[in-house]
């Protein structure tokens, strides 16, 4: 990491009465996989269109690798590779056909066409459909298809919107094994999604938007940072839980307690002086605890709280 | 892969995508089988001479300017809807390549069909026994490929300013009925015998005859048309406009138009023909207002077409009648004053449909078309019958040589101030604060 991929300067869209992307600011370093998570209608589709200098912003700009969307489109273009929340795909042409088209296009050399789809297409699993028609895909291979148009001409930087919408659970693991694997080469990655779990598995950086409005953007580490004041706290007990628990539900501070198999998870609100006597008040009521430790809060738990915080 | 292939991907796309071995064998079979038919029909015939290289011909050019313009005019619509257009914008593809490649690509079918009529073309002609020479042969295929190139390259231009309401088929039939009029304006003319002195048009004092007259119109037209389109296609690939189309564009039709005209006055409705098409076609957004008004020039490269349009047309409109009165073309009705009576309303209705615009008014171009037709249509139809055609001036550019000059000018003059001070009102509303902000 070190050099800036991504500069976002106050970029703002609207269109007709709506605003869509409303002075959202951010950087991203080289080699980063940033996340860009928040609920429908936040504009994360609008701020990747306008970083791929496919929509012009109302205001503001940004910079990829140094080039402003709004001066430089086409070289713009020529560093990034986009994968859209659709598929983009001309159907009634071979899957071979098809990333040589987009292959001619990029004006990459063309001796090479063929090793350089055939490794692409071995890449995202597709090499034994080469000479599929397009209209026969399944919605995973073609989403893998579409993949592979992006990496077709070795972009620095890959914006992937909604890339496991709609995969099943094995394609979605095949997809984040080849993020993980493209991440390990140094690629910039920008991928949006709602699979906030898996975001966490592969992802470096995050940004939330609502309503378009950026609410947070830094690491993981600083988004886990931002959970809500307190701890969420995790009790594993040998037996008798539900003493534990109706235990724990008249202790001050305690909050959120929930029953998870052998396990209590509880949010709390004292310091650690309040932990350690709860501890000790639960070991002296005879209760065997085996597990006593704070719960790292994940992308998720720091999302809601932001959510929250910004409505 | 040819270089061919290479410099325009988009036409090797499109061959494997119309051109596979099934549809190719299809076309041969099928063409083949009217071509017998034809035969067939007009071979017992008496003096049936050239009723095959017609019939052959007929089906020839419908094949290449009907469905040709009807595969163009879909091309660049039909990824937009499709969603591949993004896709094929990210590329490095410059918009020539795209448009080429489009015009080259979309209708490849229709141009592999019509070469398979072209056989049987020519067994008409020698069939013909001497009816139909090789000149005319010639003249005749010269005049249907410029007419393709007319339709193609028109259709090319409708598809890429086909907005999201206006899907694929629809596109594609504007075009067909385009290529119904240039085959409809063409087979009447074709196999003629006497070609060379039938019809004759004199232009600029020069003697032309059918074939060569509308083989020249169509392929200067067509060059237009194809530039249109590559400057649309180039405006979705975020390349700057050029300031200087629009003024050459109405150039070349004044003067297109008065090697025509008799009357020299009346030349300046072409050019305004084509501001009411520039309006309603494009669909600049307020984005790119504002992005012209935020890039403090008035004569940038983002400067909104219709801006340049009406300026440019009242430039030529001022141009004619200056040349008209100074180079004495006789007026006794006052004509001279229409070209400039025309821009005051023009100036009128543009500055209504951009009003639409920005307004939240859902179709906008529909608003500004019933309101410019009802502003015309009404005042003609009470005063016409109520025998006050006189004032048809108040209301339309209309000449009136009872008045003076200035009374004539005056109603025009003062609809068109009133309509730009409310549109500039509306420009300084939604703009004023952003503008301000971002300086």
């Amino acid at each position: 990491m070190g050099a800036v991929m991504i500069e976002v300067d106050a970029l703002r869209r609207e269109f007709g009465d709506t605003l869509a992307v409303d002075d959202v600011s951010f950087n991203v370093e080289e080699g980063a996989v940033f996340a860009l998570v928040g609920p429908n209608g936040a504009g994360k589709t609008t701020l990747m269109r306008m970083l791929a200098a496919l929509l012009e912003p109302s205001l503001g700009t940004a910079r990829i690798s140094g080039f402003d969307i709004r001066e430089r489109p086409r070289e713009v273009h020529s560093l990034l590779g986009f994968l859209p929340d659709f598929y983009g795909l001309y159907e009634d042409i071979p899957v071979y056909e098809y990333l040589r088209f987009f292959y001619l296009a990029y004006r990459l050399p063309g001796g090479l066409a063929s090793r350089r789809i055939e490794e692409v297409l071995a890449q995202v699993g597709l090499l034994e459909h080469a000479g599929k028609d397009i209209e026969t895909l399944s919605r995973g291979m073609r989403q893998k298809l579409g993949f592979a148009r992006a990496l077709l001409h070795d972009p620095k930087l890959l914006l992937l919107d909604e890339p496991a919408a709609g995969l099943d659970p094995g394609a979605r693991q095949e997809m984040q094994a080849l993020l993980a694997g493209l991440a390990l080469k140094g690629k910039t990655i920008m991928v949006s999604s709602h699979i906030l779990a898996e975001l966490e598995d592969y992802c470096t950086h995050v940004a939330m938007l609502d309503r378009g409005r950026l609410i947070f953007a830094g690491s993981l580490a600083e988004a886990r940072r931002r959970l809500p004041a307190g701890r969420r706290l995790r009790i594993r007990v040998a037996s008798g839980i539900e003493t534990a628990l109706s235990m724990l539900e008249t202790m001050e501070g305690v909050s959120h307690l929930e029953r998870r198999s052998t396990d209590a998870v509880f949010d709390f609100a004292g310091d650690d002086t309040a932990t350690a006597g709860m501890l000790k008040a639960l070991v002296g009521a005879g209760i065997p605890v085996i597990f006593f430790g704070e719960v790292a809060g994940t992308i998720q738990d720091s999302y809601v709280a932001l959510m929250k915080d910004s409505r | 892969m040819t270089p061919l292939s290479e410099r325009f991907p988009e036409i090797s796309r499109c061959a494997v995508s119309e051109l596979h071995r099934t549809r190719v064998i299809a076309a041969i079979a099928t063409t083949f089988l009217i071509g017998a038919c034809l035969l067939s029909i007009t071979f017992p015939l008496k003096n049936s001479e050239d009723v095959l290289y017609k019939a052959a011909l007929s089906v020839q050019a419908l094949v290449l300017l009907v469905y040709g313009a009807a595969r163009a005019s879909g091309a660049v619509r039909a990824e937009r809807q499709e969603r591949t257009w993004d896709l094929q914008r990210l590329t490095p593809l410059t918009s020539f390549e795209i448009a080429f490649g489009k015009g080259v690509g979309a209708p490849l079918f229709a141009y592999f069909l019509a070469s398979l009529m072209l056989p049987w073309v020519i067994a008409g002609c020698v069939a013909g026994k001497g009816t139909i020479s090789l000149d005319m042969l010639l003249w005749d295929q010269a005049c249907l490929l410029a007419l393709a190139f007319f339709t193609i390259s028109t259709g090319l231009l409708i598809s890429s300013h086909t907005v999201e309401r206006l899907s694929k088929p629809i596109a594609e039939i504007l075009g067909a009925l385009l290529g119904f009029f240039a085959a409809y304006s063409f087979l009447p003319l074709c196999g003629s015998k006497d070609y060379k002195s039938d019809p004759l048009v004199a232009y600029f004092g020069q003697d032309w005859h059918g074939h060569a007259w509308i083989t020249l119109g169509a392929l200067l037209f067509g060059l237009w048309a194809f530039m249109g389109a590559k400057w649309r296609i180039g405006r979705d690939l975020l390349e700057g406009g050029r300031l200087w189309h629009i003024p050459a564009f109405m150039a070349f039709l004044l003067i297109y138009q008065s090697g025509l005209k008799d009357n020299f006055y009346l030349i300046a409705m072409a050019p305004a023909i084509f501001v009411y098409l520039a309006a309603l076609l494009n669909s600049e957004s307020p984005e790119q207002w504002r992005k012209w008004l935020l890039g403090g020039r008035f004569l940038s490269n983002y400067a909104p077409v219709l801006i340049t349009a009406s300026l440019s047309y009242v430039l030529f409109a001022a141009f004619t009648v200056e040349f008209g009165l100074a180079y004495g073309t006789r007026d006794v009705h006052g004509l001279w004053r229409y070209p400039l009576l025309q821009s005051c309303f023009l100036l009128r209705d543009c500055a209504f449909l951009q009003l639409c615009r920005f307004s939240r008014i859902r179709r906008p171009e529909t608003t500004a078309l019933i309101f410019v037709g009802l502003s015309y249509a009404l005042p003609f139809l009470v005063l016409n019958s109520f025998e006050k055609t006189e004032l048809f001036y108040a209301f339309m550019p209309s000449t009136e040589p009872s008045v003076g000059a200035l009374v004539n000018f005056l109603p025009g003059l003062l609809q068109c101030a009133v309509m730009i001070g409310i549109f500039l009102l509306a420009i300084k509303k939604r703009f004023l604060k952003e503008t301000a902000r971002s300086r």
